[in-house]
């Protein structure tokens, strides 16, 4: 008996030290953060990210400028540039030696993520540093691309793909690749895709993979090629298929998704992409569609990924970097990111993480008629290829499909 | 003694960033290419850049296609801006400040000139338009394909229309220094209008006519903003090809950019040399006549 009465109270403190231990290490990293917040104060944070939307550029000197000005005395300064730019100007840096670069906070994914890991470009990990990474599934944003992420980057949003169309013309969009087959032999020259390694046409043959495969499941295990080698064919059998009958004959494809935007807007073709789910309402918003341009995914599924920032190894102020990354993670940020007055951007929280107020806000989003709903695009969402085949699919779309005759 | 050694100090300031900047570009692109200084990449054979661009035939096409292009355009955008300069030129010298007009093109950038071609030649476009109401067609689907076409119709026109003022701009300056009293011998002696343009004004401008040749077909042949916009993707010009490796494409596979980059430096250099021989050559000839 008095073993017993031993036993349980040792189990008690332990599990009470155990318990202390846990709070601790959140208090630590919470005093931490708070360090980092008192070092940030007045410094300049030198964000460089994709400078392509107007949307979004405003979106973030504004917003998040005067936020970050307001809440940590940091000054924000956007700087332009296509992610396979900078990384390419911090591989220089490393190559020289430079210890003390000019980029203090990216935004990356994918294939830059990758060539940045691989050549140790990164400072981290990262996330265990920043308290807000506590509201995201951890699980959700292990991998970017296949590549496993090892906290070396913090997500800030997500984007599903979407193909656009205008209900007045087009009142049933074709939703299948079988059903697009159909519509697109019937419509000669009213369909096309931008020619991959263009980010958007190459999701779109990522997806036509999928679908025409058997499924996403079977290439989640990191890159097999004689998988690959097994099932591609049918795809480039279906490419080249529809391909007498897309914009120009097939003979050419544009060049990227701008190219093809504008031949939407002018009506030259009638089915459109994106890998926003959101820029056909910011689009309608800003003009650039008719109000009755309306968005659909595939019965097969519809790809998403994910965004993230990340903090170069040579980051002249690492302690601003996070807290602006930390930032971007909180609730208020990315409600605001997610109202598509704004930009549309989907949250990276899992909403069960937060109170029922902060819930009940994102619930209440008004997404616009042309974004479908959270539901809609959870159901079909399908994760990202390993980027072994991502290589492959756009090298061979090149040889198979482009300059096959 | 001094004369040539103090030229090259007081060059210095402008010589050292010029052989850095260059000289130094120039020393990586040639080493990646062979797979060296490659970041965190090695690879074991150091002409596998090489080796992958002959493996296939893609890459000759985009160059003939380059070639192709560059070619067409220059020889129209000399031909006509020479034609042009000589008309100017006869006019009475009253008329001359009005044909300022023709440098427009020479202020906008060759991207501008891009979405210009746009513009006008795509099947929504303006031309596309005009035509509809004219009632030369009944919609823009008979509008024929003139942007993105595999003969590379939209590129020449659009290099033709933002050369040919600068090769006017080129022989004109030589042109009016020409003497006139030259020509009117020429008249008198009973030469017609065409002999006296090919006999006596020709050969007076064929330097600046190849300087001319040389700057235009270089630029054209590398050239990558009016690829950018308007080109095709297939065969699709060298540049787009280099810039697809360089940015688009996964980072070990740089080196093949860097060995298309390579190669065309050798052939501009070597066309170059050869355009020059050639050119002295045939001066020569035209001497001794």
């Amino acid at each position: 008996m008095r073993l017993f009465f031993y036993l349980m109270a040792a189990l008690v403190t332990a599990l009470m030290a155990w318990q202390s231990g846990t709070a601790s290490a959140a208090a630590v990293a919470e005093e931490n953060f708070q360090e980092l917040v008192r070092q940030a104060r007045g410094s300049e944070v030198r964000w460089f990210m994709w400078g392509g939307s107007p949307i979004i550029n405003s979106w973030v000197d504004g917003y998040v400028a005067e936020e970050l000005k307001k809440r940590y005395d940091i000054s924000l300064k956007r700087v332009s540039a296509d992610a396979a730019i900078f990384v390419n100007k911090l591989l220089t840096e490393k190559q020289t030696g430079r210890k003390k670069g000019t980029m203090d906070l990216l935004w990356i994914n994918g294939e830059n993520f990758k060539n940045c890991m691989e050549n140790g470009l990164l400072y981290g990990p990262i996330t265990e540093k920043l308290p807000h990474f506590a509201l995201v599934d951890p699980a959700s944003v292990a991998y970017d691309f296949g590549y496993p992420v090892q906290g070396y980057e913090a997500p800030y949003g997500r984007a599903q793909f979407v193909f656009e169309y205008d209900g007045e013309q087009l009142p049933e969009p074709p939703d299948s690749f079988a059903e697009l087959r159909r519509w697109v032999k019937s419509h000669p020259g009213k369909f096309t895709y931008p020619s991959p390694p263009d980010f958007t046409g190459s999701a779109f043959i990522r997806q036509a993979f999928y679908a025409l495969t058997g499924g996403h499941q079977q290439y989640m295990q990191g890159f097999d090629r004689q998988l690959y080698e097994r099932n591609v064919a049918k795809l480039w059998s279906y490419l080249n298929e529809i391909k007498p009958y897309l914009w120009q004959q097939g003979r050419t494809y544009p060049k990227d998704i701008a190219a093809l935007d504008t031949l939407f807007e002018r009506g030259e073709v009638l089915v459109n992409m994106s890998y926003h789910q959101a820029s056909a309402q910011s689009k309608i918003l800003q003009g650039r569609y008719a109000p009755s341009v309306r968005t659909f995914v595939m019965e097969e599924g519809s790809i998403y990924n994910t965004h993230f920032t990340a903090v170069p190894y040579n980051a002249p102020n690492v302690a601003g970097a996070l807290v602006v990354a930390n930032f971007l993670l909180s609730p208020e940020a990315q409600l605001s990111k997610n109202d598509p007055r704004n930009w549309g951007d989907f949250t990276v929280l899992e909403l069960s993480r937060l109170d029922e107020e902060w819930r009940a806000r994102f619930r209440n989003l008004d997404l616009g008629a042309a974004t479908l709903s959270l539901r809609q695009l959870e159901e079909a969402a399908v994760p990202e290829i390993p980027s072994g085949y991502l290589e492959l699919l756009e090298r061979d779309w090149e040889k198979q499909v482009l300059r096959s005759r | 003694m001094g004369g040539r050694s103090s030229l090259v100090l007081s060059l210095l300031p402008l010589l050292i960033p010029f052989a850095a900047v260059i000289g130094g570009g120039l020393v990586v692109t040639v080493l990646q290419s062979f797979g060296l200084v490659m970041y965190s990449y090695t690879y074991e054979d150091m002409l596998f850049a090489y080796r992958h661009l002959f493996s296939d035939t893609w890459f000759l096409e985009s160059a003939a296609f380059s070639l192709y292009v560059a070619l067409a355009a220059t020889l129209a955008a000399i031909t006509l801006g020479t034609f042009f300069s000589y008309l100017i030129w006869k006019l009475p010298p009253r008329y001359h400040r009005w044909t300022v007009i023709y440098k427009i093109p020479l202020i906008l950038p060759h991207i501008a000139v891009g979405f210009i071609a746009v513009i006008l030649l795509s099947k929504t476009g303006m031309l596309s338009s005009v035509a509809y109401h004219l009632g030369l067609t009944d919609g823009f689907e008979e509008f024929p394909n003139l942007l993105y076409t595999r003969a590379g119709i939209d590129l020449i026109a659009a290099y033709v229309y933002k050369e040919t003022p600068f090769v006017m701009v080129m022989v004109y300056a030589v042109l009016s220094r020409f003497d006139r009293r030259l020509v009117d011998t020429a008249e008198m002696l009973g030469a017609s209008q065409l002999r006296i343009f090919f006999s006596l004004l020709l050969p007076f401008l064929m330097p600046v006519i190849n300087t001319t040749f040389i700057i235009l077909f270089i630029f054209a042949f590398g050239g990558f903003d009016l690829p950018f916009v308007v080109g095709s993707s297939n065969p699709g010009m060298i540049s787009i090809r280099i810039y697809e490796y360089f940015f688009q494409k996964e980072l070990a596979l740089r080196p093949v950019a860097m060995a298309m980059l390579t190669l065309v430096f050798c052939f501009s250099l070597l066309f170059i040399v050869f355009y020059l021989r050639l050119a002295q050559r045939v001066e020569k000839g035209v001497r001794k006549l």
